[in-house]
């Protein structure tokens, strides 16, 4: 088997999306509030009764056989045709997030018969609300304030920076993209992570500014406090996570030999399945919402009879379980049915404004990656 | 829980102070379960004069109904001079002049009270709990 360094090294790229996606398929629907089961609303008994237990065993046995048939186009990645190499890489990934959404539409079927009629009762606690950020501006301007620091670092160092600059690395961490040297090259990888570190900092505030608050005071109340923190404090990690990887990126054109190897394959790797495996720990930790942290309470109140208290929207108005939309609901954001986190009210016109600007800042860290390239062409046709 | 305008002793049960309840599958109109709901916080003294309310958007949100039917709450206690309205800085509690009631109100109230006790005691409650718990709330009305 004549494989270059590089293509090895896409096995492991492969295998860790592919592990991610399992393991999340395998997860998510563990951790939805105890009244919530395959995006339906049911009493909370239902997950451990005879049905719930059918249901969730045939979902894993699916989702299991589904992650080892999606691992045979992988026999293509040794294919000496470039398409056909990459598409064996990146079939796995795609074939077992399609059957996935296949799968867990199919168990969604299969509860929907059990749903129950979510509790007509809401709260509102009374107090104005404050967006927290964990550390305060400080610890929130990190990310800024080491991209910037990267960015004034190169700007001092220009005259050190070649002429001929690498602007891409093959997964051996050999250089196979190269650039003339000119702002957007030498800046580009600083100003896509600031364009993405401030898409996260604004979705997250607008996010807790509109998000419903499911239970106003209790036990509950405060377990979601502390889940949304934990929340917080994973968005400022990745932030600080795309900071760091885009400073080393930018500050890789300082290097004395542009053409030598970037040993940053394999750290980036494992510190990628660290934050993965973390993300995954604190999620099943947690639960949505925060309901698992202090189970005892939440398997007194499931006890004490009643309708579910559901996530306060109708099941009509999620889409496969998935989408929301609902225009009788004020809310922008809502409680994800399954997994952690929130998701948007497409139905409010608001929707359309946040889908917008993540389009917007995706299209200008995609505009800054093409103008980086075409400085790369023009590298090309000089040398 | 939420019950209705005609049971007092509804608030007695909320351990919360700062949380308002309504209960959609009830017929009482949403506003007026705001109303009643917020009105009974600030009668208990769990706002001060001064307070801030959150926002009309905030309420509706959390409660999932329409911002006009809290904004219609907000007014009809803002017109009972519990609440001042401001454009952009919402709801602000204000010190609010006592009334004094009228016969028709004194009349009001003893016939609604008594018939909420006959409710209460046909629903199997004890008379001396439902007097235990009329002496209760009237400490805490006069604190």
């Amino acid at each position: 088997m004549n494989m270059t360094p590089s293509e090895w090294a896409m096995i492991p790229a492969a295998l860790f999306s592919w592990g991610t996606v399992a393991a999340a398929a395998l997860i998510t629907p563990r951790i939805s509030r105890p009244d919530m089961f395959f995006a339906v609303t049911v009493h909370p008994s239902f997950r451990g009764s005879l049905a719930g237990r059918g249901i969730q065993r045939s979902y894993d046995r699916s989702v299991v056989a589904l992650a080892l048939i999606s691992l045979l186009p992988v026999a293509f990645a040794r294919s000496r045709i470039p398409w056909l190499g990459l598409a064996g890489m990146l079939a796995p990934m795609a074939v077992e997030t399609a059957g996935w959404i296949g799968v867990f539409v199919a168990a969604r079927k299969r509860t929907l018969p059990h749903r129950a009629e979510p509790s007509a009762e809401r709260e509102a606690e009374l107090l104005p609300r404050r967006v927290s950020l964990p550390g305060g501006w400080l610890a929130q301007a990190g990310p800024f304030l080491i991209l910037g620091i990267v960015c004034l670092w190169l700007g001092l160092r220009w005259d050190g920076i070649p002429a001929r600059m690498p602007i891409h690395w093959n997964l051996a961490g050999n250089p196979d993209g190269w650039s003339a040297k000119n702002p957007i090259a030498v800046f580009g990888s600083a100003i896509i992570g600031l364009l993405i570190c401030s898409m996260l900092l604004v979705l997250w505030r607008s996010t807790m500014a509109g998000v419903r608050r499911i239970h106003g005071a209790g036990p509950e109340a405060i377990r979601s406090a502390r889940f949304t923190r934990a929340m917080a404090l994973f968005i400022l990690g990745i932030e600080y996570w795309i900071a760091l990887l885009m400073s080393l990126i930018g500050l890789a054109a300082l290097r004395p030999d542009p053409t030598a190897t970037l040993p940053a394959f394999w750290p980036i790797l494992a510190a990628q399945t660290l934050l993965v495996a973390s993300i995954f720990a604190i999620a099943y930790r947690t639960g949505q919402g925060g309901w698992r942290l202090g189970m005892a309470s939440t398997a007194e109140s499931a006890e004490g009879g009643g309708p579910p208290v559901g996530d306060r929207t109708p099941d009509a108005c999620w889409k496969l379980g998935m989408i929301y939309f609902n225009r009788d609901d004020p809310a922008l954001f809502v409680e994800k049915r399954f997994g952690v986190g929130w998701t948007m009210n497409m139905a409010n016109p608001k929707a359309g404004l946040v889908l917008g600007g993540i389009l917007l800042i995706a299209a200008a860290s995609i505009a800054v990656s093409i103008l980086i390239v075409k400085g790369g062409v023009s590298a090309g046709s000089q040398h | 829980m939420y019950t209705n305008d005609n049971d007092p002793l509804h608030t007695m049960a909320n351990e919360d102070a700062n949380v308002l309840r309504i209960d959609l599958s009830i017929p009482t109109p949403v506003y007026r379960q705001i109303v009643d709901g917020l009105r009974t916080l600030l009668v208990h003294g769990a706002f001060k004069p001064g307070d801030r309310l959150p926002t009309v958007r905030q309420v509706a949100v959390d409660l999932a109904v329409h911002h006009n039917t809290v904004a219609q709450a907000y007014r009809v206690l803002a017109d009972e001079g519990w609440l001042e309205l401001r454009r952009h800085s919402g709801a602000r509690v204000i010190e609010r002049r006592r009334q004094s009631a009228g016969a028709d109100s004194q009349k009001n109230f003893t016939q609604r009270l008594r018939e909420l006790a006959a409710h209460a005691v046909a629903e199997g409650l004890d008379p001396k709990s439902i007097a235990g718990q009329l002496d209760a709330l009237s400490g805490e009305l006069n604190r």
